[in-house]
């Protein structure tokens, strides 16, 4: 499916990821799927690059919280600061992540997205490690190489919902969840030394780990939401950013058709969960 | 990874700055691919199709 969209994915046999990465064990595997394409980059610097162009094309940014709208009708007139100021709006965009049920529950949305913390270790390595893609499996461990050594997470999805920060305890989830993970699926690595952790949340979105787009039809037509990317965001942020825009311009997505991500799906009990998402 | 993702990355300093002089981040990217291991066979074969 991926090849039919234009994706470039190769299916790669346990011999050929033996042959291209030694350091990966296949013993217990079936296979794989490459995309010679991705990668990784500074998130930041993404963030940053993306307000800058942003304000290049007229957008203002006000480092105030947005704690409530103003309606009339059935349409969102307003934001209210947390300064007590009010911002007159046609539309409203809800694109504030963890927080984004909070907003929207004033509304009568009810989003199923809780905070939830993840932790990403730096680790030394003994072996070198350069040439290594991003690599997950199913036991929800990745790994890419990293300087000296290698960035890890496992993702625990048991992670209660808060907004917690805190790297307390990231050193003995790193010593049971993912170095056991680790030193299974990179038998060469099973003497790393751990440097550094740290900590930050996913906007998860409990019902089916999937973004939630769009407006709610026959509900203030111009309140929208882009938010529940649990944990892929970055990834589809560009393609977000275009379809909201078309939806919000032409009342309909003209280039990606993002219907299927959209709130009603929540309201019907029709999660559309994406196999591939580990 | 989105192919929009993939245009900006590819256009990064278009993007950010157009044609002015503006300093651009460095966007520290790496294309060295996205490797999915799979352990289940019947998964394998969904992902391989």
């Amino acid at each position: 499916m991926h090849r039919a969209y234009g994706v470039n994915a190769l299916w790669l046999s346990l011999a050929q990821i033996a042959d291209r990465y030694p350091l990966v064990r296949t013993d217990d595997l079936a296979g794989g799927v490459y995309s010679p394409a991705d990668g990784w980059l500074d998130s930041s610097s993404f963030l940053v690059g993306l307000r800058q162009r942003a304000r290049r094309l007229g957008a203002t940014f006000v480092a105030e919280r947005a704690v409530g709208c103003e309606t009339a009708g059935n349409r969102v007139t307003g934001v209210h600061l947390d300064s007590g100021r009010q911002i007159a709006a046609r539309v409203v965009i809800n694109t504030v992540g963890c927080w984004a049920p909070g907003l929207a529950a004033q509304l009568g949305w009810k989003l199923p997205i809780e905070p939830m913390r993840r932790f990403e270790h730096y680790a030394e390595a003994p072996a070198t490690l350069s040439s290594l893609p991003f690599v997950k499996d199913a036991a929800h461990l990745a790994v890419r190489p990293e300087g000296v050594g290698l960035q890890t997470g496992v993702v625990d999805y048991a992670e209660p919902g808060a907004f917690n920060f805190s790297v307390d305890g990231a050193a003995g989830h790193f010593d049971t969840r993912v170095w056991p993970a680790l030193a299974h699926r990179f038998p060469a690595l099973d003497n790393l030394r751990l440097k550094s952790s740290v900590s930050g949340l996913y906007d998860q979105n409990r019902f089916d780990g999937n973004m939630v787009i769009g407006s709610w039809p026959g509900h203030l037509g111009n309140f929208y939401l882009a938010c529940g990317f649990s944990g892929h965001g970055l990834m589809h942020a560009p393609a977000v950013g275009r379809a909201l825009a078309e939806l919000i311009l032409h009342d309909e997505y003209q280039t990606t058709d993002l219907g299927r991500l959209g709130y009603q799906r929540i309201t019907d009990g029709q999660p559309y969960r994406e196999r591939g998402i580990i | 990874m989105s192919q929009y993702t993939h245009e900006v990355i590819r256009c990064w300093r278009e993007f950010v700055a157009g044609a002015s002089d503006d300093e651009v981040p460095d966007l520290g990217w790496v294309q060295n691919g996205y490797l999915f291991v799979c352990d289940d066979d019947a998964a394998a074969g969904q992902l391989a199709s």
